[in-house]
Parts: structure tokens; C-alpha cells; sequence
């Protein structure tokens, strides 16, 4: 077990190197200078002089290979570098979006599990029945529907007709509700399919006939025994929408102002800021391994035998 | 780094559980004005910056010694200036001003704040404002001399841009790199906190020269979603919001909880061509496309109203802009005939780069639409904004949608940037050469008469409509809504110069 954990962190390596060469080479294939957007914004001229100036100031002006293999060595030794738009340590602009990012992500699991895992349970047991159409009926709405557009509908409710929730930023938990909420919805629909098609194909198998067999009640029968198998598919997909998440919720953070990783994200993509761009692409890789490397361990308590040796 | 993470989640949630912005210092007694915009600032270090965003923050905490109103120019940390020969201005400062750390305001801070602005170990990113500063010379206290390298007669417009305001020399050593985060300026805010892309919060300086304002506490939160922002206003949680898009203005307009402003701007939208590229190299093929475009019914319909017919480069509100040019009417056969003329045969496929907006695309469109009677199918190129600013550098382009902001609001700022030969390929983008125009407008720099000046560039404009390197479309209003107890508040001009300074709040 100890070893199978430490080889997959030492995939993180390959992964962390990776990820970012990709993100490095499809910056600088895409169109767009980072030294005219910082000096461009508001259309004004800089002379030819001036960007020269900046961008060797800034170290833009040497070989993409070098400018990579700087980035990777001063990486190792902890220095992600500076944003080449606010001039902030890479590091301290991640680590302080992370937070917020991560409050978002496990609100929106918490409405998503909350909601999907019973819709799941009801609509397998009321297989065929009215109950399990409506289920998943509104699973296939909530997969389909837009984020911006529910985001906004709701904000339209709860803020502005009804009055009771802020309609966006951060402060109280109320500011949280919004966000979560509509970004649960998407994933609660999914895990509500996975939980139903997961059930169903558990309760068909015998020793689910035989414990009903021996007079257990359905009941107990469903969550003891039918649910606990069911679990595994459940949770990589759960696994899957953490590690997607943390990302940041791209959509869901720009209609609510939230101010996470994925609007980080984004503002340096426009902006070119490479440095930023491959701080918080590095911290996303670094969570989707952490949490996949968790998943599997849980494999393992769930279902005894799932061995790592 | 994990112990930093968690210590930030601690905070976040700490945050989240208080009754809303716990360790954040004691609210002022007063009221808290909310105004969302829709990007964040990126850097509030006057000099580290040049975008719309910070600005707008950077003009509450932070004071320019001059200032452009619907007037003319005005005191602001400058009391009085005189002209001392052709390339030097004297000027005479506001006294008993201090910085927000305490530090005075005086010909020192001045003179630091100009010699930052044009060290060239370090230049400011709005190097160009200043470009023309040889030396900045402490005489008194209160009295410094600022001298050109060569005669420059927009230089008092140019100390009105928010790049040039004057900060406070202790703090901009105590902070060093992070003095963008930590600014300190003599305005009638004080820089309280900044959480990056969720709010700056700003409280009132108790100690303003010119009387504290009424507002408490400023808070400026970035939106950047506009359907958003008016959500916020209208139910109550920002109080003051920027450029609604043109289809939600009537419905503001409506709300009985709401004032909408609408305000003439600096700015001038236009078509500009590649004016090496044929057919673009003969000018009735330029002409053509200015009668055939209908602006007129672009501002109707698309804009809803929110802007004015522009008959040339400049705003009405520049100085030096020329009210009597005569544009360029609506008028297809007149353009069918140019073209005739011009030897152009239908079949043409200029392509047209501008950058992704909703306003843009309706433009592009109606250009489009315009265009096609004339036989000339324009291939429209919708752009991310850093690719569009690519592709104008390497003039990869037929045509070119763009704006331009005459933010000092004189005229040179935007003639010479955009039409001096010398300017050429960036950001004279259209390649416009005609030495008679040169020749005014460097006339227009070195001539102190104000008078003669405006003559100047009246004459210059004339020239530059004739030889049409632009089909200069609209002037677009400055809009910004606001609910109905916030009052006296201004921006003029532009959204970044947001002015509170007299605003009141009755709820």
C-alpha cells in the first residue's frame, strides 16, 4: 500500500512537467503579445522602443526553450515567479484564489451529493414508475441547462424578486448559496444517473435475492448492502467533478463574481500572463492527482477486495 | 505552501461565518457606497499601470496636479502655472496638503513622483504621457519647474492623465515592488484593502484638503458579467454600475429606484484601412465606404441612442476639436460613382479585424450590410482583444474597427498618435502620411498660444476627413446608472474619472 501511494506521487512529476509544457507551448502558438496587452489597455500608443523595453525587462525576450527551462528550474526550488501583469508572486495569487475556489467546490459537492444520491436511490427503486421518469427527467434538465443561464435565473429569484440571497461576490454564507447551488445542480444530476444505473445493476444480483431472501427489510437491504456495492462507480465520478471543480468553475465564478481560481485563470489567459497561467494550471494538476490518488484508496475501503500490492 | 493554504482557508471561512467582514478594522460611522466595474484593477501604483479599472480606483485615492472639466483645465494639487520660456512651466502648489501617511505634499514629492515616472531604468507604463519631460526642478517648497526636451504645449492637459499623479515619495520607498498594493496619495479616499477580483475597500480621508466627502467608506467591487452588475443595482447590493449594454438602458431608465446619466465621453469609434493595400491606397475608394456606411441608423437601432454621429476624429468635448467638419452622408449613388471612378470592380473581399464585443459585431454588421450593394463583401474577423492588438501591430488587416480615448482631452494626444507620420506603423495603424498635417501638428506642439492652436488642429481635422484614413462612425455616450439616494456624483468624460467627491447618500 505504501508504495503503490508513493509511486503515484512520484507520477506527479511527469504530470506537473507535462501540463505545463502544453500549457507553455499552446500560449505562446496562440496569437496575442502579453507586452502589447500590458501596455495596450486602453488603446493608447507605447513606441516599438518602449515594448522592447518591457519585454526584455520581463524576460520575454529569450528563446522559448530557455524561457522554459528557467521557469522549470526556478519551479523546483519553490519560485513559480511573478504575474507579468500585477507583478505579484505567482505563488502568493494562487494560494490566496485557492481558498475561495475550494469553499466553492465543496458547497456545490455538498448540494450535489445531497440532491443526487437520493434522486439515484428513489428512481432505481421506483424503476419504471412515474417517480423515476420525473427524476430523470429533471437529472436531463439539469445536465442540459447552462450554468450562466441558471445562475442568472436563480439570481433573478432569490435576489432581486425575492430578496433574500445576495446576488454575487463573497462575504456571508448567504453569498455562498447562489454559486453552490447552481453549480451542484449540474453535478447532481450526473451523480444522480450514475448512482441509478449503478443501483440497478447491484440490485439484480444474488446476494441482494439472497438477503432479501432471508427476510431482511428492503430497507436495510438497499442501503446495507445495494448501495454500499453501488458506491464505486459513484465515487469516481464524485472524484472526477472534485478534481474538475477545483479548477475553478469558470462560468459559475463570472456570473457570481466569485473570486476563485477559474477567473484567475481565465484574466491570465486574456492577459498572456504565463506565469500565471502555469501557477494555476500546476496547482489544478497537483489537486486532480491528489484527489484521483485518494479516490483509489477509497476503492479499497469500500470494497475489500480491491488490493494495492 | 500547504500551511498557507489552509491558513487562507481559515480566513475564508472566518470570513464567511462573521457578520460579514470581521477583521477588516471598524466601519467608519456613515454610509458605504458600492460601484462594480467589470474588470479588476491590476495595479494601483499609478506608474505600474495603464488600464480603465485602475484608474478608476487610482483617481480616489491618488490627485493629478491639474484637472480638465467641461471648463477647462483646473487646480487641483496646482494652485497657479506660468509658462518660463518655451520648453519650461512653473507651477505653484497647493500648501498645507498631505499624503495619507502624513507625509506633505510639496515641490519634493512632485519632483520624485516626475523623475520616477521617467527614470529610464524603470519607465512607467504610460511612459508615452510623459515622454517629452526632460527634468522636473525643485525651486521652493511649493514652487516647481517642469522642463520639455523640446517645446510641448499639451504638457498641462498631459499632468491632468491619472498615470501622472503625484505619490507619496516615504510610502513609495517604505513598499518598494508592493507599493501597487499599498497606495498612499493626497485624494479624498484612503486605500483600506484590496481581495484581489472580489473588492478594493477605501475609506474617506478625514483629513481632505478640499473637506472630507460625505461617503464613509468606498468600496469598488469587479463584476464581470454585466447582466450581473444591473441585478446588483437593482436590488440594492452595488450602488452605482458603468456602460450598461444599449438593450438594457430603457429598463433602467424605468426603475423609479434608479437614475441613469448619460454624458458625452472622449472617445471616438471608427473604421480605419490599411492605407498601403489597394484599393484602400486611393482615396475615393475610402470615401465610397464612408457614404455607404449609415451610421445614423447603427446609433438608432443598435445603440439605442447612446452616442453621437461623429463628423471626425475628436469628441466635441477636445479641446481643439473642429465642430464645422463636414462628414460623410449617407449617399450610395455617390459611392457607387467613387468606386466607378476609382476604377474598382465588384468582387472585392477586404477583410475587417475588430475584437470580440457585442457592440463591435452590430457594428461590423451594419459595415457589412452597408457595403454589400457597393459589390464589396467584407470578411468580418472577430478577434480576442490580445490577438486583435496582434494582428494591428503586424498590420495583417484591410480594415480595422477601433476606439480611441482622448484621455487628456487635448487634442495633440490623439491627432499626433494617430495621424503623425512619425507614429507609423504603431499606432498611426492606418499608415496616414501627409506632410502638410505633419507639419500642423507639430506646429500644434510648439505653439503656447491656445488660440492659435485651436486653429491649428481645426485645420489639421479638415485635412484628415478629406483624405479619409478613417471612416470615423460615433462619439458613444459615457452611461452609468446609479440608485436614486446616491447624488451629486459625477464622471466626466469617462467612467474612470468617477468623482464622489461632493456625493451625497440619503437612504
Amino acid at each position: 500500500m505504501g508504495r503503490y501511494f508513493f509511486q503515484r506521487l512520484g507520477l506527479l512529476v511527469p504530470v506537473m512537467l507535462g501540463v505545463t509544457l502544453v500549457a507553455f507551448i499552446t500560449l505562446h502558438l496562440a496569437p496575442g503579445d502579453p507586452v502589447r496587452v500590458l501596455l495596450g489597455e486602453l488603446g493608447q500608443g507605447a513606441s516599438q522602443e518602449e515594448i522592447a523595453r518591457l519585454r526584455s525587462t520581463l524576460g520575454l525576450d529569450s528563446p522559448l526553450p530557455v524561457q522554459y527551462a528557467r521557469f522549470v528550474w526556478r519551479a523546483a526550488q519553490g519560485d513559480l515567479g511573478r504575474s507579468l501583469r500585477t507583478g505579484a508572486l505567482v505563488r502568493d495569487e494562487v494560494l490566496a484564489r485557492a481558498p475561495f475556489t475550494l469553499v466553492l467546490t465543496v458547497a456545490s459537492l455538498g448540494v450535489a451529493l445531497a440532491i443526487g444520491i437520493p434522486a439515484g436511490l428513489l428512481s432505481a427503486v421506483y424503476r419504471g414508475r412515474a417517480l423515476d421518469h420525473a427524476a430523470m427527467l429533471l437529472a436531463l434538465l439539469g445536465v442540459s441547462l447552462p450554468v450562466f443561464w441558471l445562475g442568472l435565473l436563480l439570481m433573478l429569484v432569490f435576489a432581486l424578486a425575492l430578496g433574500w440571497l445576495p446576488a454575487s461576490g463573497f462575504g456571508t454564507w448567504k453569498h455562498l448559496v447562489l454559486p453552490a447551488v447552481t453549480l451542484g445542480l449540474a453535478s447532481s444530476a450526473l451523480i444522480a444517473r450514475m448512482t441509478r444505473s449503478s443501483l440497478l445493476e447491484v440490485l439484480g444480483q444474488d446476494y441482494i435475492r439472497t438477503a432479501r431472501a432471508k427476510g431482511l427489510s428492503g430497507k436495510t437491504v438497499l442501503l446495507r448492502h445495494a448501495l454500499r456495492s453501488a458506491l464505486i462507480p459513484i465515487v469516481t465520478v464524485v472524484g472526477l467533478q472534485l478534481g474538475g471543480l477545483l479548477g475553478g468553475a469558470v462560468l459559475t465564478e463570472t456570473v457570481f463574481a466569485w473570486p476563485g481560481l477559474g477567473r484567475l485563470a481565465v484574466s491570465a489567459i486574456y492577459s498572456r500572463d504565463t506565469p500565471l497561467v502555469q501557477g494555476t494550471i500546476l496547482f489544478t494538476a497537483i489537486a486532480f492527482v491528489l484527489i484521483n490518488l485518494a479516490v483509489d484508496l477509497l476503492y479499497a475501503f469500500l470494497d475489500p477486495r480491491v488490493r494495492y500490492d | 505552501m500547504t500551511r498557507n493554504l489552509l491558513a487562507g482557508l481559515v480566513v475564508v471561512l472566518v470570513l464567511m461565518t462573521g457578520s460579514g467582514r470581521a477583521g477588516m478594522g471598524a466601519p467608519a460611522p456613515g454610509e458605504t457606497v458600492t460601484v462594480a466595474m467589470l474588470s479588476d484593477a491590476t495595479a494601483l501604483d499609478p506608474q505600474r499601470t495603464n488600464d480603465g479599472p485602475s484608474f478608476l480606483v487610482i483617481n480616489q485615492i491618488y490627485e493629478t496636479l491639474l484637472v480638465r472639466t467641461a471648463r477647462g483645465l483646473e487646480p487641483r494639487l496646482a494652485v497657479s502655472w506660468r509658462a518660463i520660456g518655451d520648453r519650461t512651466w512653473e507651477f505653484k502648489l497647493r500648501r498645507g496638503v498631505k499624503f495619507h501617511d502624513g507625509t506633505p505634499f510639496n515641490a519634493e514629492a512632485v519632483r520624485f513622483t516626475i523623475d520616477r515616472f521617467i527614470n529610464p531604468q524603470a519607465r512607467a507604463r504610460a511612459y508615452f504621457v510623459l515622454s517629452m519631460v526632460e527634468s522636473a526642478r525643485v525651486i521652493a517648497d511649493d514652487t516647481v519647474q517642469i522642463t520639455t526636451r523640446f517645446p510641448f504645449a499639451a504638457l498641462l492637459s498631459h499632468l491632468t492623465h491619472p498615470s501622472t499623479a503625484v505619490i507619496s515619495p516615504t510610502a513609495a520607498a517604505r513598499f518598494g515592488a508592493d507599493f501597487v498594493r499599498n497606495p498612499v496619495g493626497t485624494g479624498p479616499f484612503k486605500f483600506e484593502s484590496w481581495v484581489a477580483r472580489d473588492r478594493i475597500t477605501m475609506v474617506r480621508n478625514d483629513d481632505y484638503w478640499g473637506g472630507p466627502p460625505q461617503i464613509a467608506r468606498l468600496i469598488v467591487r469587479p463584476i464581470p458579467e454585466a447582466s450581473t452588475q444591473i441585478v446588483e443595482l437593482e436590488s440594492g447590493g452595488v450602488d452605482l454600475i458603468f456602460n450598461m449594454p444599449a438593450d438594457s438602458v430603457a429598463r433602467l431608465e424605468r426603475n423609479p429606484r434608479l437614475v441613469v446619466y448619460k454624458e458625452p465621453s472622449f472617445s471616438t469609434n471608427y473604421i480605419g484601412f490599411h492605407m498601403e493595400r489597394a484599393p484602400f491606397t486611393d482615396v475615393r475608394v475610402r470615401r465610397a465606404v464612408g457614404h455607404a456606411v449609415r451610421v445614423a441608423g447603427l446609433i438608432t437601432f443598435f445603440l439605442k441612442d447612446l452616442a453621437t454621429q461623429a463628423n471626425g476624429p475628436l469628441s466635441p468635448v477636445v479641446f481643439g476639436a473642429n465642430p464645422d467638419l463636414p462628414g460623410y452622408e449617407y449617399d450610395l449613388d455617390r459611392a457607387r460613382a467613387l468606386l466607378a471612378e476609382a476604377g474598382v470592380r465588384p468582387g472585392l473581399r477586404p477583410r475587417l479585424i475588430i475584437f470580440e464585443s457585442a457592440e463591435w459585431r452590430r457594428i461590423a454588421q451594419a459595415i457589412q450590410a452597408g457595403l454589400q450593394p457597393l459589390g464589396i463583401h467584407v470578411e468580418v474577423d472577430v478577434l480576442e482583444f490580445g490577438t486583435w492588438l496582434s494582428r494591428l501591430d503586424r498590420g495583417d488587416f484591410e480594415m480595422y474597427g477601433s476606439r480611441w480615448g482622448t484621455v487628456t482631452l487635448d487634442a495633440d494626444y490623439t491627432l499626433y498618435s494617430l495621424f503623425h507620420s512619425s507614429q507609423i506603423p504603431n499606432p498611426n495603424y492606418s499608415r496616414y502620411k501627409n506632410p502638410e498635417v505633419d507639419r500642423l501638428l507639430d506646429d500644434g506642439r510648439a505653439t503656447a498660444d491656445q488660440g492659435r492652436r485651436e486653429q491649428i488642429y481645426r485645420r489639421a481635422q479638415t485635412l484628415i476627413v478629406r483624405d479619409a484614413p478613417m471612416v470615423f462612425l460615433y462619439y458613444p455616450l459615457s452611461t452609468y446608472a446609479v440608485r436614486s439616494g446616491l447624488q451629486n456624483t459625477a464622471a466626466p468624460f469617462s467612467w474612470i474619472n468617477l468623482e464622489l467627491r461632493k456625493a451625497t447618500v440619503q437612504r
